[in-house]
């Protein structure tokens, strides 16, 4: 009948490779079920208690075992990371976003060449636009379609 | 026999089970290398890993978690490029112990 180990048991195993210096929590627990997988087979193959089969298992363990695991993944978190930082900034080159990414661009080249009577005059129509935009989403949104439209026939009568 | 002789095969071992068996959790892979190769090579855990988690960063390899007898499993199964890469290395694989074949018993080459 195959073993399977309790929540006690696979703690120790946990505590034991935690006490090895393993500190990402995703290989403590990668490394608990290949410890408990190892432990489970020696319990049902060689019919020993728990104690003795993780202390034949442990003993193969030794200090730095771990080390270059954690190395690797140091390694791993910090390629995904600047593959994420690299995907985000892409993503602004992409469409509809470079559009975007275009006229923020040639909006802020304007704005340092204009004058302050053009650059007041900008500036209010586009604090216009902005209002004009938040008020009609925001609205819709916390009042819902059907209450902005009776909101509207409300304000017509 | 000595495991140094495989270790520069070991990533091509790893796509080749992979390929073979679709997702595999850790022990799996370590256990199944032994059975294959007769017990004549042994992975540590430290490679294995190694391995492992470069391949996943290189986006070679696939994770998928699920809950095993109260414990987290993490299995490994080949991306679509991953798929890829690991039929190109079995090839390499099979062309280097020809080649290796060929060294060894020129007579038959």
């Amino acid at each position: 009948m195959k073993v399977t180990l309790d929540k006690e048991q696979l703690g120790h195993i946990s505590k034991f490779i935690k006490a090895k210096g393993v500190s990402y929590s995703d290989v403590n627990s990668e490394m608990t079920d290949h410890i408990a997988s190892e432990v489970e087979e020696l319990m049902h193959v060689d019919k020993v208690v728990f104690l003795v089969a993780v202390k034949q298992v442990f003993l193969r363990y030794g200090r730095f075992h771990f080390m270059k695991i954690e190395e690797e993944q140091q390694k791993k978190l910090e390629k995904q990371s600047w593959i994420f930082l690299k995907n985000g900034f892409m993503a602004f080159f992409t469409f509809p976003k470079i559009v975007f990414t275009v006229f923020l661009f040639f909006g802020f080249y304007r704005l340092a060449t204009l004058d302050l009577i053009e650059y007041l005059g900008y500036s209010y129509i586009f604090f216009v636009i902005v209002l004009g935009v938040f008020t009609f989403y925001y609205k819709r949104k916390l009042l819902g379609k059907g209450t902005y439209l009776n909101l509207i026939g409300f304000l017509q009568r | 026999m000595s495991n140094k002789l495989y270790k520069g095969t070991l990533a091509n071992m790893v796509l080749k089970l992979l390929h073979d068996n679709g997702r595999m959790y850790g022990y799996e892979i370590t256990k199944k290398t032994k059975e294959q190769t007769n017990g004549g090579f042994t992975i540590t855990e430290g490679a294995l890993y190694t391995i492992l988690h470069k391949l996943e960063a290189e986006e070679v390899l696939e994770v998928e978690f699920e809950i095993v007898d109260g414990r987290t499993r993490k299995y490994y199964k080949l991306s679509e490029k991953g798929e890829k890469e690991a039929v190109l290395k079995i090839e390499e694989l099979k062309e280097f112990i020809q080649n290796l074949s060929g060294f060894l018993n020129p007579k038959l080459a």
